[in-house]
C-alpha cells in the first residue's frame, strides 16, 4: 500500500516528467508529422517532397553555419573574459561595488539588452549622434554598422554583455571550490610561472568543470531568438529567426519545411547537448 | 505505479475534453433576437494585432465599456494575428476542441486561409443589423483579395497603402512609382523596403504600377502576368538596391522598426498600410510635425479590414454583438476621428441616417494625410492571396538574398 506522501511524490515527478518530456516530445512527433504531410492545415496524405526538397535550401545552410559562427564567437569571448577576470583579477572580484555590480546585466531580459545597444549603436543611435555632433562624420550613414551587420556584431556584442557575468561567477564558484589559490602556490613553488599555472592548471580545470553549463548555455545562444530579431540582418538570419519566418509566412503550404528544419534542429540540439554531457562528464575532474 | 498511471489518463481525459461542440447551421438558423438573448453576460476572446497605442486604446477604452453596458459582454482581447490564428484553430480543430478564439481581426490572406480550412462561421453578415448601411457591392468592401466577402466576414475599417514621408528631409518626394528609380538614385539611403505585410502591399501596387494595367490583376492568381511583372519589378528593385538604406544589405524585418527609423531621421520615408496613420502618429509625438504622407501615382492598393467570426467559438452569438457593434455607425464614426485611430469607415455614408451622415462629414480633418476623396481614384484593387505569398517568397530569393 503505497503512503499518501508517497502518492504525491510520484505524482508530482509524472506530472513533472509529462511537462519536460512529454508534451515537447508529442511537439517533436507533430513537428515530424507535418514534415511528411500526416498533420497539419493542408495535409495531404504521406509524402517524402519536403525531405527531398531539403538540400535545396541554401539560406538553411548559411542560417546554420551563420548561427554556429554567433555562438561560437560570444561564447568563446564571453568565455575569454570570464576566465581572465577569475584568474587575473581575483582582488578587484572580491572587492565592491564590482560582486554586485556582476549581477546586474543577469537582472536584464535579453531584448532589454538588445534594445539598449540598438539605441547605443544604431545609426541614428547615442553613439553615432555623438561623433555626428563632434564632426566625425557628417550623416548616419556615415557611422560604422555595428549592428544589423554582415557578421552578427551586435548580436555577438549582446550576447557578451549577457554571458560575460554570469561565466565570471560561474567560474569564481568554481575557483573557490577547486581551492586554485592553493594549487596556484603548490605550482608556483614547484617553479611553474604565473601564466604557465592558468595555462596548463587553472583554465583546463574550470572549462572541465564548467563543460556542460557550457554547453547548455551555448546551445541557447544557437536558438536565441529576440536579439537576433533586433539586432541581427534579414539575410543571412540565426536559426530561430529563420524558422520562425518560415513557419508564420503567408502560405500554408510553406508550414511542412519550416516544421521539416524546425524538428532537424531540435534532434541535432538534442544529440548534442547529449554526447557532450555524456563526454564531458567523464572527463569532467 | 498503477495510481501514477490513473493520474495521467486522468489529467490526460480532463485537457482533452472540450465544452460542448455546437452545430454551425443551428447557430445560424437563430434569429436576431434569439443571438441578441444567447449572446448576453457572456465572455468573447477578440484576437487582433496590438502594435498600435490608439487602436489599443479605442478597444480598451471605448468598444470594451461599450460592449459591456450594452449586452453585458466581458470582451478579451488577445494578441493574436495572421498564421498564428490559423494554426491555433488548426491545433484545436486537430484536438477536437472549441475554439478558445470567439472573434478575429483578420483580412486577405487570413481570409483566404481561414476559408481553406473552414475556420469561419457563416455567411453572418445577413443577420446583423448594422451591415444594412454597409454597401457589400463596393469591390473594395465586398471582395477581399479578389475573394468575394459573401458574408463571411465583417467588414470593420478600410484603407490604402499611403508613402509618409519627412518634409525637411525630402522636400519634393517622388510623385510616382515611374520616379522613383530616379529619386532613390539621386537620394541614397533615404528609402528602404519593409519585409513584412505593409512592403508587400508596397511591392504589389509598385508591380501593378509597372504594368500600367490594374485589370490584370483582377480575378484569380495569372502565372504569367506574376512572372512578366515581378520580373520587371526585381530587375528595377536590385538595380536600387545599392541605394536603398544600408546600402540594401538589409532591410527591416517589421514596420515598427522602419518608423523607429524614420521617427529617428535615419531614413526619410516609411509606408503604412493605413493612409490616415501619419496624422495619429504625429498626434502621439512619434512621428515629427513635418511628416506627410501621400499616394505616388498611378495609385496604391485599397483594401478593408474584417472581423471573423470562429467557426468553433464557444460563445459565436456574443462574438456576432461584437461585430455588429463595431460596424455601428456611433463605433465607426469614433474610429473615424483621427485623434482616435482615423481608420477610415466601411459604411456607405449614403445609407446612413442624415443626423449620422453629418457627423461623419464634419469629423476633424486629417491633417497631415492626404484627404480621401483626393486618392479614392488613385486605388487599386488587392489582387488574389497568391500573389502576397509569391512576392513575399521571391522578395527574399531574388532580392535579399541576392
Amino acid at each position: 500500500m503505497l503512503s499518501k506522501n508517497n502518492i504525491i511524490r510520484k505524482g508530482t515527478l509524472v506530472l513533472y516528467a509529462l511537462f519536460v518530456l512529454g508534451f515537447p516530445l508529442a511537439g517533436l512527433v507533430n513537428a515530424f508529422c507535418v514534415s511528411v504531410g500526416l498533420a497539419g492545415p493542408l495535409a495531404t496524405g504521406l509524402t517524402g517532397r519536403y525531405w527531398q526538397q531539403l538540400p535545396t535550401e541554401t539560406s538553411l545552410l548559411l542560417s546554420l553555419g551563420f548561427s554556429l559562427f554567433v555562438a561560437i564567437m560570444s561564447m568563446g569571448l564571453a568565455v575569454l573574459i570570464g576566465l581572465a577576470l577569475v584568474l587575473k583579477r581575483q582582488t578587484m572580484l572580491r572587492l565592491q561595488p564590482f560582486p554586485t555590480l556582476l549581477y546586474v546585466p543577469l537582472l536584464f531580459p535579453s531584448l532589454v539588452v538588445a534594445f539598449y545597444l540598438f539605441q547605443l549603436l544604431s545609426g541614428s543611435g547615442w553613439l553615432s549622434r555623438i561623433t555626428h555632433t563632434i564632426g566625425l562624420t557628417s550623416t548616419p550613414d556615415n557611422f560604422p554598422a555595428l549592428i544589423q551587420d554582415r557578421v552578427g556584431l551586435g548580436i555577438i556584442l549582446a550576447q557578451v554583455v549577457l554571458a560575460f557575468p554570469f561565466f565570471t561567477l560561474l567560474f569564481q564558484s568554481l575557483y573557490d571550490d577547486a581551492r586554485l589559490d592553493d594549487l596556484r602556490n603548490l605550482t608556483r613553488t614547484l617553479g611553474a610561472s604565473e601564466s604557465q599555472f592558468h595555462r596548463r592548471v587553472a583554465a583546463p580545470i574550470l572549462l572541465h568543470r564548467a563543460a556542460p553549463t557550457l554547453v547548455l548555455y551555448g546551445v541557447a545562444v544557437l536558438g536565441a531568438y529576440d536579439i537576433p530579431l533586433l539586432l541581427g540582418r534579414t539575410y543571412p538570419q540565426m536559426l530561430s529567426v529563420f524558422i520562425t519566418t518560415r513557419l508564420q509566412r503567408f502560405d500554408l503550404a510553406e508550414l511542412p519545411t519550416g516544421y521539416l528544419i524546425g524538428f532537424l534542429i531540435t534532434v541535432i540540439l538534442m544529440a548534442i547537448i547529449f554526447w557532450t554531457t555524456r563526454l564531458t562528464q567523464r572527463h569532467a575532474i | 505505479m498503477k495510481r501514477s498511471i490513473f493520474i495521467v489518463f486522468l489529467i490526460g481525459a480532463l485537457s482533452c475534453s472540450s465544452s460542448e461542440q455546437r452545430d454551425p447551421a443551428t447557430i445560424l438558423k437563430q434569429s436576431w433576437e434569439q443571438i441578441e438573448e444567447r449572446g448576453r453576460d457572456q465572455p468573447v476572446t477578440l484576437f487582433m494585432w496590438l502594435g498600435d497605442p490608439l487602436i489599443n486604446d479605442y478597444m480598451n477604452k471605448y468598444v470594451k465599456p461599450a460592449i459591456r453596458k450594452r449586452y453585458g459582454i466581458d470582451l478579451r482581447i488577445s494578441a493574436g494575428q495572421g498564421a498564428q490564428i490559423v494554426q491555433t484553430l488548426v491545433a484545436e480543430h486537430d484536438a477536437g476542441q472549441s475554439s478558445q478564439i470567439d472573434l478575429a481581426w483578420i483580412n486577405g490572406e487570413t481570409f483566404y486561409q481561414l476559408r481553406q480550412i473552414d475556420g469561419l462561421l457563416g455567411p453572418v453578415t445577413d443577420k446583423m443589423p448594422n451591415a444594412r448601411y454597409i454597401d457589400f457591392s463596393n469591390p473594395f468592401i465586398g471582395t477581399d483579395f479578389q475573394q468575394p466577402v459573401a458574408g463571411m466576414e465583417c467588414p470593420w475599417g478600410n484603407v490604402q497603402l499611403a508613402v509618409i514621408y519627412d518634409l525637411r528631409k525630402a522636400p519634393a518626394p517622388p510623385k510616382s512609382f515611374a520616379d522613383f528609380p530616379a529619386y532613390v538614385k539621386a537620394h541614397p539611403g533615404q528609402m528602404t523596403i519593409p519585409n513584412e505585410f505593409t512592403g508587400m502591399t508596397l511591392l504589389k501596387s509598385w508591380m501593378i504600377a509597372l504594368s500600367g494595367d490594374p485589370k490584370l490583376f483582377q480575378g484569380t492568381f495569372r502565372e504569367d502576368v506574376y512572372t512578366k511583372w515581378s520580373g520587371e519589378l526585381w530587375k528595377q528593385i536590385n538595380a536600387l538596391k545599392p541605394y536603398f538604406w544600408k546600402q540594401g544589405q538589409t532591410f527591416p524585418e517589421q514596420l515598427s522598426t522602419l518608423h523607429q527609423l524614420f521617427a529617428n531621421g535615419e531614413v526619410a520615408f516609411t509606408f503604412s498600410n493605413n493612409d490616415a496613420e501619419v496624422d495619429n502618429k504625429v498626434n502621439l509625438g512619434f512621428f515629427p510635425k513635418t511628416a506627410r504622407a501621400y499616394v505616388p501615382a498611378p495609385g496604391t492598393i485599397q483594401n478593408s479590414h474584417y472581423m471573423g467570426i470562429i467557426k468553433q467559438a464557444q460563445h459565436p452569438e456574443a462574438a456576432m454583438l461584437v461585430a455588429n457593434f463595431l460596424m455601428s455607425p456611433e463605433a465607426q464614426l469614433k474610429k473615424m476621428d483621427p485623434n482616435v485611430w482615423g481608420d477610415h469607415t466601411v459604411l456607405d455614408l449614403k445609407k446612413l441616417p442624415a443626423s449620422y451622415r453629418a457627423r461623419f462629414e464634419n469629423l476633424p480633418t486629417r491633417q497631415y494625410a492626404p484627404k480621401r476623396e483626393s486618392i479614392q481614384g488613385m486605388a487599386f484593387q488587392e489582387p488574389a492571396p497568391a500573389y502576397m505569398t509569391r512576392l513575399y517568397k521571391d522578395f527574399r530569393t531574388y532580392v535579399i538574398e541576392k
